[in-house]
């Protein structure tokens, strides 16, 4: 039997909204029983993701559809916006990079390197057929 | 039910003051893409007046990117115009992010205002 519930919330792609994701994230992992640091970590990330998508990700004028999908102990946060969406990685890293002993701060991804602290996966899906974009986080809830 | 804090908005606040040798830019609430500007309004005035700067986070109660690359912006403008800027850390989960981004060593924290305080003083007594 599948056990998994989703909630669902549209936002206005607008910076004023995300707070409204944010919470969402946090009432919907409540209730499944995460640790209060596993919801900290998990508002930030969700906040990270619509902030890139707003500032960089998304056509004008269209909202982002936040979908909640909880399992037991984990939640999985899909966040689809139309447009071109954004980059996990760097465009261009020189070969032999991984050697550096600390890589150059790029303060202009720190939002993604966020997320990617944050939660356990970040995957991104584009369907250029359609236009859309999806960003989706996975969180796990460790017990104990 | 849900721990303390991680539910409702705690609106956005930021106000400078000057103190002897510099302005104290006191930020509360939730930093992030909708409230940043207020902060850069308050952190650009100090630093055209040409004044060292404490950011006072100590009662913020949501940090993300937006505001911590707003502080790395203006650090490295002070820098520019010989000027230092101290950062007041918040505590709990916005100050964690501090070190999650490995921004600890890449500004100057300090647990309380005294402290930044001193850092800026010192920062004006050499520079003279």
């Amino acid at each position: 039997m599948d056990t998994a519930e989703t909630v669902e919330v549209t936002i206005p792609a607008r910076a004023e909204f995300v707070s409204v994701a944010r919470l969402t994230a946090a009432v919907v992992a409540g209730r499944q029983g995460f640790t209060y640091d596993e919801i900290e970590d998990l508002k930030i990330a969700v906040g990270e993701a619509c902030t890139s998508l707003i500032v960089s990700g998304t056509t004008p004028g269209h909202p982002l559809r936040i979908r909640f999908r909880t399992e037991p102990n984990l939640l999985e946060i899909g966040i689809a916006a139309r447009g071109a969406g954004i980059a996990l990685h760097a465009p261009s890293r020189p070969a032999g990079g991984a050697s550096d002993p600390e890589p150059p701060f790029d303060e202009s991804r720190l939002g993604i390197f966020l997320m990617q602290c944050l939660v356990d996966a970040v995957e991104t899906r584009r369907d250029d057929a359609f236009g859309t974009f999806e960003l989706r986080l996975v969180k796990r809830h460790h017990e104990g | 039910m849900l721990a303390g804090g991680s539910g409702g908005v705690i609106p956005f606040r930021c106000e400078a003051t000057e103190v002897p040798g510099a302005t104290v830019v006191r930020a509360t609430g939730e930093l992030e893409l909708a409230t940043v500007g207020d902060l850069e309004k308050a952190l650009d005035a100090a630093v055209r007046a040409g004044r060292h700067v404490a950011v006072d986070l100590s009662e913020l109660s949501y940090l993300d990117s937006t505001g911590l690359r707003a502080l790395i912006t203006y650090s490295q403008l002070c820098h520019a115009q010989r000027l230092r800027l101290a950062v007041v850390t918040p505590a709990g989960a916005p100050g964690k992010l501090f070190r999650t981004s490995g921004l600890d060593r890449r500004l100057p924290l300090f647990d309380s205002l005294d402290a930044a305080l001193q850092f800026l003083r010192e920062g004006s007594a050499s520079s003279q």
